[in-house]
């Protein structure tokens, strides 16, 4: 092993030419004083002309953020380690409204608010910087919403489809699925991604508000693990960071995206989740001592959401046509909807997930409630072929949600009823799908086909997830036409339904229930009617004995 | 102060310096200015009544003559009328606005006396004084403390050191309602300059600069910010080397302090 011997000098001198690289600036700068301090905000004295959203520099470099400009203080959230900030300290002004810095060299990166790296893979190099309270684009810069984003999960692809360019509310209890929802749609956009085309290509965004480090940490390394890291950012603001930091963090993320979008480019951002940013507000609010509303929030906590979920857009040709799909997520208590902060997030928003938590107790996951999810837009956006399949599946399992609470309490039930209870449960089965597998839109086409058109009713409800995933593979192994003719066409025709027909035809005879028995049995053989029978007569022909002579 | 408050306050101005009084006369109307403001201070009734847009104005004029008219000189009298009578919209402005104009006063006398520079420069002496003795401080800040005691503090001390008018600022500035002692004082001297449209611009240096130093920086000053700068200079070896220039609320920050946190920032921030 070569020893390591560094002379104190060479160590010195290559100090010295670091610094020198410093150069040193003076100018005038304004200078205001801090005369009180406490909870993560400060209240500043001086600086005139400062703007509101302004960044403040703090000594020892931490930054701050001017949000009430009042006739003799400015009231200030600090952005970082708040403890070593003391009353008398000189605050200096930055100049600069609060803005990220944006760009390509984001993708695969986990940010902070500020757009500082937290992954530890170096600096980012940004393209520019984009402020963060910049109007959403007006309405003729905008088009209507009529580009699919396949989420890769059948229930919401079928029933609540979600465009590019609309906001789509993902709302539940606490542990039902809405993270995995999202997330299921970020890795869905990998086979766009790798197809390299940039108008199917989606960029995603991924804004953690308030939640725990190691979630976040074990988001990144699913994302990572299932190859979805590499087109998406990250931005989080854990719940360690200061108030401050997770009021902007949807903003950030917001600013990255719009970037994007405004270069023509797709983006889906998925705000995990508003609640805690509300939260967050609140807390700034109340200790800047702005009057407090309704369970406490600010009175603009509605303006809070309605700004930053309107930059989400489609444009416009002449702008390039981007877009940016928003999946915010909001948090309810005991399923209740209608508490402020969803009903806010609603009412913004172009529909609604619902994810119930005894659904999801039930294991029906994803834990969709048919009944309260709508889509506002998406529908407009659904290729042709899944229009046509699904547009009874929503009437079907409403229907059914409302005939199995009813039929707990009758015991015989008329044919009708009795068929359509066999074809909810099965229906429901279908819909079923594991997190992180997603599914391609030819494929949820066909299964949706198979369980609306009554293919899988004869099939036992045990069976009907093994039957639709072995007939799938099935369909790619011996009728792969299929699934082409509907990715070209975008269109179920009649000679494609034929051959579905004939391919689940075929498929039924081969396929085994659970207990062994195949499930179309040979025909029965009647039984023969009395006296159909008939009797076989043995007659014995003995040649007579010889003559003695 | 916003809005009326600020046209009634330049009115007032015009109208003490449309009095074209000699600087005795002029001590004398501070003098009683600054006391009507400490007696305002005290009297909230009066305050408000006096500031109030309801009250005809022959009503406030008959009052304010009943009540000080024989207590006061006629000229004080004609001029706490004419102030009275102006739009002031919140009653804490007229009392801020008086004190204002007892204090220009004092420094109007100053001017026809020819000393404004020196008391210029003994208030912002003082003020570094009371900055370096915290007991000192703590007194004149103290709202508690009687003023009049405050007043018997400040004689005592500065006693014939200084001149009247320089005495009369500064005991007016321990009274001062809402704020210490040194925005006070910082305050007054603000209305010292703009009487003769100049700025200060506090020089903190590591060594005392020398004349010629001073002349050229109080020139590229004037130069920057386009009006004359009187330059009040301390010295603070703390800062190593370099100058820090303070005007207003701007800072020009050339110390060797400063560069130094700079670099050892920028070793933090990379390495």
């Amino acid at each position: 092993m070569t020893e390591l011997a560094i002379r104190p000098e060479e160590i010195r001198n290559a100090i010295e030419q670091y610094v020198e690289a410093y150069k040193p600036e003076t100018a005038r700068e304004e200078v205001g004083r801090v005369i009180e301090t406490g909870d993560g905000i400060a209240r500043l004295e001086g600086l005139p002309s400062a703007m509101t959203n302004e960044l403040l520099e703090f000594e020892g470099g931490v930054l701050g953020l001017a949000l009430n400009l009042d006739e003799r203080e400015i009231g200030c959230v600090i952005l970082g380690e708040a403890s070593h900030i003391e009353e008398g300290q000189e605050v200096r002004r930055t100049g600069e409204v609060l803005s990220a810095p944006v760009g390509d060299g984001f993708l695969g990166r986990v940010v902070d608010p500020l757009g500082n790296p937290l992954d530890g893979k170096g600096p980012i190099v940004a393209e520019g910087r984009r402020i963060l309270e910049l109007q959403a684009p007006t309405v003729v810069q905008r088009q209507p919403v009529t580009e699919p984003l396949q989420t890769g999960i059948k229930a919401i692809d079928a029933m609540t489809p979600i465009g590019r360019g609309q906001r789509q509310l993902i709302i539940g209890d606490r542990q039902t699925g809405k993270t995995a929802v999202a997330l299921d749609a970020i890795i869905n956009q990998r086979d766009n991604w790798k197809s390299g085309d940039p108008k199917l290509q989606v960029k995603c965004i991924y804004v953690a508000i308030g939640q725990k480090g190691s979630t976040i940490a074990e988001l990144v390394a699913r994302l990572e693990e299932t190859g979805a890291l590499e087109y998406t950012t990250i931005v989080a603001a854990p719940a360690s960071q200061p108030a401050g930091l997770k009021y902007l963090a949807p903003y950030t993320g917001s600013a990255i995206g719009q970037h994007w979008m405004y270069q023509g480019q797709h983006v889906l951002i998925v705000f995990d989740d508003l609640s805690k940013q509300a939260d967050a507000y609140r807390a700034i609010s109340l200790l800047l001592r702005r009057p407090p509303g309704r369970e406490a929030y600010p009175g603009d906590v509605f303006y809070l959401h309605s700004r930053l979920l309107e930059r989400c857009a489609k444009l416009s040709d002449e702008l390039g046509g981007g877009s940016m799909t928003g999946l915010p997520l909001v948090e309810t208590k005991g399923n209740d909807v209608s508490a402020f902060i969803p009903t806010n997030v609603i009412s913004i928003t172009d529909g609604q997930i619902f994810l119930q938590s005894d659904l999801f107790n039930s294991g029906v996951r994803p834990a969709i409630n048919v009944g309260i999810s709508v889509s506002r837009v998406g529908g407009n956006a659904q290729i042709k072929a899944m229009k046509s399949v699904s547009g009874r599946l929503r009437l079907d399992l409403a229907q059914y949600r409302e005939l199995e609470a009813f039929s707990a309490f009758a015991s015989d039930l008329d044919k009708a009823s009795k068929a359509q209870l066999e074809r909810g449960q099965r229906l429901v089965e279908l819909l079923k799908q594991g997190q992180f597998s997603p599914y391609p839109v030819e494929r949820q086409v066909v299964s949706i086909w198979a369980g609306t058109n009554g293919y899988v009713d004869i099939v036992p409800v045990a069976d009907v997830r093994r039957f639709e995933s072995e007939f799938l593979d099935f369909v790619t192994r011996s009728h792969q036409g299929i699934y082409d003719t509907i990715v070209q066409t975008g269109k179920l025709e009649d000679g494609t339904i034929e051959q579905l027909k004939s391919a689940i035809a075929e498929f039924s005879k081969q396929f085994q229930i659970s207990d062994g028995t195949p499930l179309i049995k040979d025909e029965p053989v009647a039984a023969m009617a009395k006296g159909d029978e008939g009797q076989e007569k043995i007659t014995a022909h003995r040649p007579a004995p010889a003559d003695k002579h | 102060m916003l809005g009326a408050s600020r046209t009634a306050l330049a009115e007032a101005r015009t109208r003490l310096s449309g009095l074209g009084a000699s600087p005795a006369e002029l001590g004398t109307l501070s003098e009683e200015l600054l006391a009507v403001v400490e007696l305002l201070g005290r009297e909230l009734p009066l305050r408000r009544t006096l500031a109030d847009t309801a009250v005809e104005v022959d009503a406030k004029t008959a009052l304010v003559t009943a009540l000080l008219g024989d207590r006061v000189s006629a000229m004080t009298t004609q001029l706490l009328v004419e102030v009275v009578a102006l739009r002031w919209s919140r009653p804490g402005d007229l009392v801020d606005g008086l004190e204002a104009l007892g204090v220009t006063a004092s420094f109007l006398q100053a001017d026809g006396e020819g000393t404004l520079d020196r008391v210029e420069d003994e208030l912002f002496r003082f003020e570094r004084i009371v900055d370096s003795e915290a007991d000192l401080r703590l007194a004149l800040d103290d709202p508690n403390h009687d003023p009049a005691g405050k007043r018997r503090l400040l004689s005592a001390l500065l006693g014939d050191k200084t001149t009247e008018a320089t005495l009369r600022v500064i005991v007016a500035a321990a009274g001062a309602r809402r704020r210490s002692f040194a925005e006070a004082l910082t305050e007054f001297a603000r209305l010292a300059a703009d009487l003769r449209n100049r700025l200060n611009a506090r020089v903190t240096a590591a060594v005392q600069p020398s004349q010629p130093q001073l002349d050229r920086l109080a020139q590229e000053l004037s130069r920057l910010y386009g009006r004359q700068v009187g330059l009040r200079v301390e010295v603070d070896p703390q800062l190593l080397g370099g100058l820090v220039v303070r005007v207003g609320e701007e800072v020009i920050d050339a110390s060797v302090v400063r560069r130094l946190d700079g670099a050892r920032r920028q070793l933090a921030d990379h390495v």
